[in-house]
């Protein structure tokens, strides 16, 4: 006879106010093998699973039931607490009587029915339960990191110092992401630059950090603490290794007119081109569409130029495998380019600009080498240019527009439009600047101080309202739309009219996140394991996540991601080895007649086919064979089975049907 | 090829130039038009005001019409009718039980509805074979208001703010359209019997956009549009106003008479005389 306990959670009154908590113990504890029932306020909590504890001691108890919360919150807890009573954790089931029950029936009695009936069943399954061990797996003490921006960077700068190899994987030719575009940094203004480049040299001379330019992951095998990496490193023509930066090359190169990606499309590059002077490695690569050799060939200027002979048009793509334990992706986000809202016609005017050009305007490295001028007069060749007299920023260009743009705040534009406000009005005193906002959103360490600091001090005109449309007039561009709290329309003679255009999320990654069985949400931003317990793991053990591609987040936020993204790599790799899940699939050789068909339904490819030799026979024949690592125990090959000899341990056909009959039958 | 005609009430009236122009440049492009058979009122912008669900009604009874006739498109060349038969169609598409009630066939809600401009710029080459007569003393500024374009989820024609598709077609019959601001402005049509001086206000506005433009004159796609831009110029110097059926219609070498040119409220010439 067994000698089940079962315990029965009030969640304060989450689960009490509509459940009879204590006539479900009550019942509970007539059924068959029940030998202690009771009900406790807060069964997680440290007292609650004292309870438990002592219970299974006292009443010398072989299994548990727990009726409380989802398995999804509060499995680990109650199962470390019976393996802290010496039973083992699979020999423990829960039964949901939260989600399931409270939170989504009103009629008390009927609810203390269904939550009995689910109890029953739990106690049935758990009866059959069979004791599961965890088994030790290797761990490989390396890491990679997906991208290079400030995320990454302090991602991988802290498991580095670690002492773990990483290997720091960026798609562009130069680490330094969105903040490299940036001249200064809300609140304090101190420079990105400053604060940016020696973090990047950093990288480049520490001696764990193996760093991969102009490359990109190309697929994710295995599991956690033993990952294959593909890595494809794009054909860059230049030998990084023997490259010094000399500028020779770049000074030469007849194409000198492409849109600059760094420059926010504001300036030029040449086909051969560094994304900027202190781009780490400081080595060019040749943009392969526009290069004259690479698709006429013919020119060669570049490899005429090159002192040191590192320009090697023939190079190609190559793709090479890394083992690692665990992967930090810290992909960024993008910039919407200012088309959401058709009737400010971006596109149509060059002095409409999005709030990334003004910033690459701003810069002295910039393409108007920080000169703020009205990019309609801007003349390249003398450098000079008509400054803005009146400059228009508008707040939410599709941030908060659920109907054209995108429903959520992009969180950073109310801050860098007022520190471009100052900068402005620092550099053209005389400058009339207004700022049309919805709401001012300024929540972190004195940023509501800076926007006071912006208004008060800077005489920024902040106007509530929205922009209906802008057209040009003349030679400059009217801004229509209204005042909100006079309840007037507005119109605004411009010179400037800068967008606040909301960041996105990264359409590139959706594919990447697919293989590596992220999820993402509906904008494609990538989905963490919990997002306040768990906010820099994903659901596939092994992989982390940092920095904007969860969600737009300025610099302290995706620096403080990418540190804890670090900190959880470093605590996965220091172990000697990992301890795998014993849910998996278990499929009975002897009755299996090789069809196949699990190894083409299981979703993670955890199922092969192996050969084995009948030990007296000797015959041979072929199998389904499980790789315990991969699997994620989902139980689908269980399903599709027809022959009943895929079974998933703690869910096995037996114990499932035990806790259906109590329902059904 | 055969197109369900839905003509709409003003072309019995103060658009009559707009149907005879239509009609006459149809048959020269070779399109057969088949009127809708007992067609009633869309309810234009009024009806949907006291009632969305008259709107919808008034809809669905002239796209079963229409389906009887089989044909895979109808040409609304009427903004507020296109309008409100696109608006109601998607509406009819998002709720299919509200289709079943109102026993709107799936024909129905498959037919595309097109209006002039979205037909004519799919058929330039069969245009510009055809053009003749040289109108290159014109330089009119589209004007295509706000019911061709609005809502864009429900009409899908052209780009709401930057549109193109007439200026497209001002091209392939040797124009050089004008390049201004305020060619998707509402013309006020709604306020015109009720509050005649915004609309006058409204109007002007969008003849001094066009000027500034350089445009001599004004090219529209909507009975109602042409009526306000004609009906509400104040001053001596009017800009006179167009349909793209009459300019289409002439440069392919239509007579006048027969695209009703001399039915225009300002006095307007199409061929010979420059305009001012």
């Amino acid at each position: 006879m067994p000698r089940t306990g079962v315990f029965v959670c009030h969640c304060g009154t989450n689960i009490a106010k509509v459940v009879d908590c204590p006539r479900v113990a009550e019942e509970a504890g007539k059924l068959p093998g029940v030998a202690f029932a009771t009900d406790y306020t807060y069964m997680c909590s440290g007292p609650g699973q004292d309870l438990i504890a002592q219970a299974i001691q006292e009443h010398n108890l072989d299994s548990v039931v727990v009726a409380s919360c989802s398995p999804r919150l509060h499995e680990p807890t109650f199962q470390r607490c019976v393996e802290g009573a010496g039973l083992n954790p699979y020999l423990m089931e829960m039964a949901n009587i939260r989600e399931q029950v409270s939170w989504v029936h009103e009629d008390k009695s009927e609810a203390t029915e269904k939550a009995m009936d689910l109890v029953r069943s739990a106690v049935a399954k758990v009866q059959r339960n069979q004791p599961l061990t965890r088994k030790e797996l290797p761990v490989t003490k390396r890491a990679v990191v997906i991208g290079g921006g400030i995320a990454g960077i302090q991602a991988a700068l802290d498991i580095a110092d670690a002492g773990i190899e990483v290997i720091l994987v960026e798609k562009s030719p130069s680490i330094g992401g969105r903040m490299s575009q940036f001249d200064k940094t809300f609140p304090t203004l101190d420079c990105a630059a400053c604060i940016l480049t020696p973090k990047m040299v950093e990288v480049a001379s520490n001696p764990n950090i193996r760093l991969l330019t102009w490359s990109e992951v190309e697929k994710v095998d295995g599991f956690v603490g033993n990952f294959e990496v593909t890595i494809r490193k794009k054909a860059r023509y230049v030998d990084v290794d023997a490259c010094v930066g000399c500028g020779e090359c770049w000074a030469k190169c007849p194409v000198k007119t492409i849109p600059s990606e760094y420059d926010a499309e504001l300036g030029p590059r040449t086909a051969i081109y560094r994304p900027f002077p202190q781009a780490v490695p400081n080595v060019p690569v040749i943009d392969k569409e526009h290069c004259i050799y690479l698709t006429k060939g013919r020119c060669g200027a570049c490899a005429k130029a090159c002192p040191k002979q590192c320009i090697n048009y023939e190079d190609q793509d190559e793709l090479i495998t890394e083992q690692v334990g665990a992967l930090v992706v810290a992909t960024g986000f993008d910039v919407e380019g200012g088309k959401i809202y058709g009737e400010y016609g971006y596109g149509e005017h060059p002095d409409l600009i999005t709030g990334l050009q003004l910033e690459r305007m701003i810069n002295v490295s910039g393409p108007t080498g920080g000169h703020i001028v009205r990019p309609s007069t801007w003349d390249a060749k003398k450098q000079e240019g008509e400054e803005p007299r009146s400059i228009v920023f508008i707040q939410c260009c599709g941030s908060r527009d659920p109907e054209k743009g995108v429903a959520y705040c992009s969180k950073v534009c109310c801050m860098y439009t007022a520190k471009h406000a100052l900068l402005l009005k620092e550099k053209l005193p005389n400058a009339q600047v207004y700022i049309f906002y919805i709401d001012i959103r300024a929540g972190g360490k004195g940023y509501e101080e800076f926007i006071d600091r912006v208004r008060d001090e800077f005489q920024a005109n902040y106007v509530r309202g929205r922009v209906s449309e802008i057209v040009p007039e003349g030679d400059h561009l009217l801004v229509r739309g209204a005042d909100t709290l006079l309840g007037r329309q507005v119109e605004i003679d411009a010179d400037l009219v800068v967008l606040a255009t909301p960041l996105l999320a990264r359409t590139d990654v959706k594919e990447l996140a697919r293989k590596m069985n992220i999820q993402t949400d509906k904008y494609g931003f990538l989905t963490e394991a919990h997002p306040k317990l768990r906010p820099a793991e994903t659901l596939t053990d092994g992989i982390f996540l940092a920095g904007g591609c969860i969600f737009p987040r300025d610099i302290p936020e995706s620096v403080a991601s990418g540190g804890a993204a670090a900190a959880k790599v470093v605590d996965l790799l220091s172990r000697d080895h990992l301890l795998s899940e014993p849910v998996v699939s278990m499929i009975d050789v002897d009755l299996c007649q090789g069809c196949l068909t699990c190894v083409r339904v299981c979703p993670f490819n955890a199922i092969e086919e192996v050969e084995i030799e009948d030990p007296k026979t000797h015959e041979k024949r072929k199998v389904a064979q499980v790789n315990e690592g991969l699997c994620k125990g989902c139980g689908t090959c269980a399903a599709a089975c027809p022959s009943g000899c895929a079974n998933l341990a703690g869910f096995t056909d037996e114990e499932v049907l035990a806790e259906l009959d109590t329902l059904c039958l | 090829m055969t197109l369900a005609y839905f003509p709409g009430c003003s072309a019995a009236s103060t658009g009559k130039e707009l149907a005879e122009s239509t009609e006459a440049l149809m048959e020269a492009l070779d399109f057969a038009l088949v009127e809708i058979p007992d067609w009633n009122c869309c309810g234009a912008t009024s009806a949907g005001v006291l009632s969305p669900r008259l709107n919808v009604e008034l809809n669905a009874r002239n796209l079963r019409q229409a389906a009887q006739l089989g044909a895979d498109m109808m040409l609304v060349p009427c903004a507020a009718c296109y309008n409100r038969l696109k608006t109601t169609q998607l509406e009819l598409k998002e709720k299919p039980a509200l289709a079943k009630e109102l026993e709107v066939p799936a024909a129905a809600l498959q037919m595309r509805i097109v209006n002039l401009p979205e037909l004519l710029v799919e058929h330039l080459d069969e245009i510009k074979a055809r053009v003749k007569v040289d109108l290159s003393h014109l330089r009119p500024g589209a004007y295509y208001g706000c019911l061709l374009l609005r809502p864009p989820k429900a009409v899908q024609f052209d780009d709401a703010e930057q549109p193109t598709s007439m200026e497209r077609i001002l091209e392939v019959i040797g124009l050089d359209p004008a390049q201004w601001n305020m060619r998707t402005e509402c013309c006020g049509a709604s306020l015109s019997s009720t509050r005649p001086r915004a609309v006058e206000k409204r109007v002007s506005k969008i003849v001094d956009s066009a000027r500034e433009g350089e445009a001599n004159c004004l090219v529209a796609a909507c009975p109602l549009c042409v009526l306000n831009l004609e009906s509400r110029q104040t001053g001596a110097d009017c800009l006179p106003s167009f349909y793209l059926s009459e300019l289409v219609g002439a440069a392919i070498g239509l007579e006048p008479t027969k695209l009703g040119t001399q039915r225009h409220l300002l006095s307007s010439t199409l061929v010979g005389e420059k305009q001012h």
